[in-house]
């Protein structure tokens, strides 16, 4: 019944559909593995969530490319000429679209050079990992929903009421800055929220602005494109 | 104060958690066990590792430059060679 599937190269080499399926789920989990292993050592402000991404996608391509090419110089260089007269008129700021455009350039050659199968299931393998990094948020590494601004009348010590307000109402917490003057009284703080329920934001800063001790609440909802 | 009660989390807040907190561990690891299924099922290595020798044999003979064909050769010492007879 998929003999249609299995049997639709007709390049130079039979296809081997296991071994297809198998290199690009090596490489896919692969790079998945460099991915965490970059996110959890990356020091810096260069942080990307589209290079992270970039990284698990880019080892199946790069597997898809080599499936198509197979010892093939011509096709490879056809896929240069390819890659470059496309890069000479773009300018790809972002990895992630870099990796888009050799993914439907890739998928192309191999239509184009009558490795059907091929075409099919590297299509759908990337189409299901780029849908996976979107609907996991791969790559994020600070995920909150809302930023809380306010300042904070009593002493330091006394925290733990604050912390408990805000525990009511966010899985996680994060102090952001933390600011205080001599000479000034109290201390102006900003918290990065992951809300249990987002849609109770004003619940929240009404609770805040009633607890003893805080004034100049601040609110500001933190979308998901502001990390990069 | 004592501690107060947390505010329930509703279903897909809940979901959205799910898919970023564990979705990728479960696909990181369904991988790794297609990878080990498919690999031991059509990529197991060999059950048996042999070498082969040739046996490579040098057979000399006249050649009749006139015909171009070949006289006096010696095929009893090539015995288990590809070259069983020559006819003309």
């Amino acid at each position: 019944m998929t003999d249609w599937l299995f049997r639709g190269d007709f390049g130079s080499a039979p296809p081997n559909v296991p071994a297809i399926v198998l290199g690009l789920l090596l490489a896919f989990a692969c790079g998945h593995a460099v991915a965490w292993i970059y996110m959890l050592t990356h020091s810096g402000l260069s942080y990307s969530r589209t290079f992270v991404n970039s990284l698990i996608i880019m080892p199946t391509v790069v597997s898809l490319v080599m499936m198509v090419l197979s010892n093939s110089l011509v096709t490879a260089f056809g896929l240069m000429a390819v890659f470059a007269i496309v890069r000479f008129r773009n300018i790809l700021r972002d990895t992630l679209d870099t990796t888009y455009v050799l993914v439907v350039i890739v998928i192309g050659m191999a239509a184009g050079t009558m490795k059907f199968s091929t075409a099919v299931v590297g299509c759908i393998f990337t189409l299901l990992i780029m849908v996976y990094l979107w609907g996991t948020q791969f790559g994020a590494r600070q995920r909150y929903d809302m930023i809380v601004n306010l300042h904070w009348g009593r002493p330091t010590t006394d925290l733990d009421d604050l912390k408990n307000l805000l525990h009511r109402h966010s899985l996680r917490s994060i102090c952001a800055s933390q600011r205080s003057h001599e000479g000034y009284e109290g201390t102006d703080l900003s918290y990065r929220l992951l809300l249990r329920d987002p849609d109770r934001m004003d619940q929240l800063l009404m609770e805040l602005r009633g607890l003893q001790g805080v004034s100049r609440v601040t609110g500001l909802r933190a979308e998901e494109e502001s990390e990069v | 104060m004592g501690p107060l009660p947390v505010i329930p989390t509703p279903h897909a807040q809940k979901l959205r958690e799910f898919r970023v907190q564990f979705l990728p561990a479960i696909v990181f690891a369904c991988t790794l066990g297609a990878i080990f299924g498919l690999w031991r099922a059509h990529f197991s290595p060999p059950p048996l590792v042999s070498e082969g020798d040739p046996g490579a044999r040098e057979i000399r003979a006249l050649a009749d430059t006139q015909g171009g064909a070949l006289t006096n050769m010696p095929l009893a010492r090539a015995k288990g060679a590809l070259v069983q007879a020559i006819r003309r």
